[in-house]
């Protein structure tokens, strides 16, 4: 996994709860660098399960929802340090799709070792589906940066996440719904 | 723990990771460098194999600017790098050169016939046409003299624009060599015709000689009949004794042998003048035959057309015995170029004679040439000549290729490999007709051509077909 990953989380820990917590977080996680990761390296991501199983514990926040919230922030780290790929797009129906065919081909540009989920989108009408597929289990961090996308573009869109093959967080479906269209849906009830 | 503890904590971990940074970057930088090298490598062998390839390599970008001219280009234009140039400098830009020069996207164009194919890798969209027939574009050598090329255009959209690539061959020489080899294919028809021409010619002129000779002998003997006749003539008028003049004209009668002379003369004369008719047939034909091989299309009658083939084939036709001729007799005139078409009676008609002489024992030989109206798809009418022979047939394994030109099954040294090229090219090509090949397992070959009564090849140009029974 790529170190900025890493760096980002150290640092959210220190921005949203201090340098102390973020101290412990590396203590606990007992990684083989003792936390000492750099943006452009690649680590095992097991470390990072370590880091945030020992986040929860410090926290008593579940792992979910801190690797949800880290998807967030990471979806907002992105969009300050890449905005070249948010050019011209206007809405998360508009960027999810070029996640795949346009993020991912590009970072394999500068980083051809990169092990990239996959995430396939399916249109239906005003729909979208996007599967989530990856050899670790970072469900939740999927959703923290689809959540992120749709406030982002402040779309009027729904999300919801369904779990797929063995359930592990290995594979989740995302399907992104427009509000309105659930409303029409309720009244018509 | 202290606060002061926890930054000196920090700080260490971000030491720790900057060093490994470092030792990345450099790792990175090393990396980076080699590739750069092995880039630097295969662009020089790039920039080597453009530049010593047997082909003249041009590319440009879409307004004719050119960036890459190999040293191939440099020798068939004549001309030193033309780097930064417009392509307008080495090709005569009229519309058709320019379609091929500029290839668009959509391939589909009337330029690139069906068969251009559309290749695309993964960052860069290539448009690789593979033509079925090679695209003759007319070009000019940097000391004005113009000539003809063969270009292949490939389109390459990258980031910044859009790439052509040409790889041109100079087709001077195959012109010139074609041109060579289609004048000595000619002088070697011409050396058999008048060699066949020359017997068929010599039969009569010979016959007539003799009668010539014998009229002559018999006039002399007549000569002296005549004198006495004269003298008798006068020696009655003076009323002078004749008895010895009869006495003679007896006698020189006698010698002449008249009632032979009188059965013989009529015979003599007409043999003769049917012998100098034949010559001045074969010489009318001979002359309709080799008539130049104009570029403007007339109207001929296909009929007499087949008729004069076969009599400047006269003695080769011999050794079949008879040709059988079948020839309707409501075609009309047919527009092309007549001097074409009757070669290509002449190469189909020397087919089939060289076929059943080679494969088939006096007497079986047979040779059967036919025409007659049709209307096409279109219900256009179209005129079909038909060529049959008894001959061993054309394998169905080489059926394809046999319009191809240079392909030939005669022994080396017999065919050119040219004949039935020159028969698909002035059918198909140059009148927009049609022509098939059947030949059954048993043996024997079938060509039909057919020909539009208005043969205009811009306005329809169909390929050729072949079957087999």
């Amino acid at each position: 996994m790529k170190g900025i990953v890493f760096t980002e989380l150290i640092e959210m820990v220190e921005s949203d709860l201090g340098i102390e917590i973020a101290d412990r977080m590396i203590a606990g996680g007992n990684t083989q660098n003792s936390g000492a990761y750099t943006a452009v390296g690649t680590y095992d991501h097991a470390e990072l399960i370590h880091l945030v199983v020992a986040l929860s514990q410090e926290t008593s926040i579940p792992v979910s929802e801190l690797v949800r919230t880290f998807g967030k922030h990471l979806f907002v780290r992105f969009f300050e340090l890449y905005p070249q790929f948010f050019s011209g797009i206007e809405s998360a129906t508009q960027f999810l799709p070029l996640v795949e065919t346009y993020i991912h081909v590009e970072v394999r540009k500068l980083y051809p070792d990169a092990e990239l989920p996959s995430f396939e989108c399916q249109q239906t009408g005003e729909v979208l589906a996007m599967t989530y597929r990856s050899k670790r289990p970072f469900a939740d961090l999927a959703e923290g940066l689809v959540l992120a996308c749709v406030d982002h573009f402040a779309d009027a869109i729904e999300v919801a996440r369904t779990d797929i093959g063995e359930k592990n967080g290995t594979e989740a479906t995302f399907t992104l719904t427009p509000k309105t269209t659930n409303c029409l849906l309720a009244e018509t009830v | 723990m202290s606060e002061l503890e926890l930054l000196n904590r920090r700080f260490e971990r971000e030491r720790k990771a900057r060093k490994e940074a470092e030792s990345l970057l450099e790792q990175k930088s090393l990396a980076v460098y080699e590739a750069n090298q092995k880039l630097q490598r295969m662009a020089d062998q790039n920039r080597a194999i453009v530049e010593t390839a047997a082909e003249g390599i041009l590319s440009y970008d879409e307004n004719g600017t050119i960036s890459a001219f190999n040293r191939s280009a440099r020798l068939i234009f004549k001309c030193p790098s033309m780097v930064g140039k417009s392509i307008s400098s080495v090709f005569a830009m009229d519309d058709s050169c320019r379609a091929v020069l500029f290839p668009a996207s959509n391939v589909a164009t009337d330029v690139f016939p069906p068969g251009a194919e559309l290749a695309t890798t993964d960052d860069t969209e290539v448009c690789q046409f593979t033509l079925p027939d090679a695209i003759e574009v007319a070009a000019t050598k940097f000391d004005g003299k113009p000539f003809q090329s063969e270009v292949a255009v490939s389109r390459c959209q990258r980031g910044d624009g859009v790439v052509f690539t040409a790889v041109v061959r100079d087709l001077s020489k195959r012109k010139a060599m074609e041109s060579r080899l289609r004048q000595a294919q000619k002088m070697e028809s011409v050396g058999q015709l008048a060699a066949g021409i020359a017997h068929e010619i010599n039969t009569p002129i010979q016959f007539v000689g003799d009668n010539i000779q014998f009229l002559q002998s018999a006039f002399n003997d007549l000569a002296g009949l005549i004198d006495l006749f004269e003298q008798l003539e006068k020696a009655v008028a003076e009323e002078t004794p004749t008895a010895e003049l009869l006495e003679k004209i007896a006698t020189e009668r006698e010698l002449a042998d008249l009632p032979f002379l009188r059965e013989e003369f009529p015979g003599a004369i007409e043999q003769s003048l049917s012998g100098i008719e034949r010559v001045a047939k074969i010489v009318r034909a001979l002359k309709e035959f080799s008539q130049p091989m104009s570029e403007a299309k007339t109207s001929i009658d296909v009929n007499r057309s087949i008729e004069n083939t076969l009599a400047v084939t006269a003695n080769q036709c011999r050794n079949v015995g008879h040709v059988e001729l079948d020839l309707s007799a409501d075609l009309g005139l047919v527009s092309c170029l007549a001097g074409q078409m009757n070669q290509v009676w002449l190469n189909l008609l020397t087919n089939s004679l060289d076929a059943v002489t080679e494969h088939r024992a006096e007497g079986e030989r047979h040779i059967r040439i036919s025409t007659r109206l049709v209307a096409n798809d279109s219900l256009e009418d179209e005129v079909e000549v038909c060529f049959e022979d008894n001959g061993p047939g054309i394998p169905a394994a080489i059926q394809e290729r046999i319009f191809e030109p240079f392909f030939t099954t005669k022994e080396v040294g017999k065919g050119a490999g040219q004949g039935l090229s020159f028969v698909h090219d002035v059918i198909v090509e140059k009148h927009g007709g049609i022509i098939y090949v059947q030949s059954p397992p048993q043996g024997g070959t079938r060509v039909v051509v057919r020909l539009p009564i208005q043969c205009d090849s811009s306005i329809q140009r169909r390929t050729h077909a072949r079957s087999a029974y």
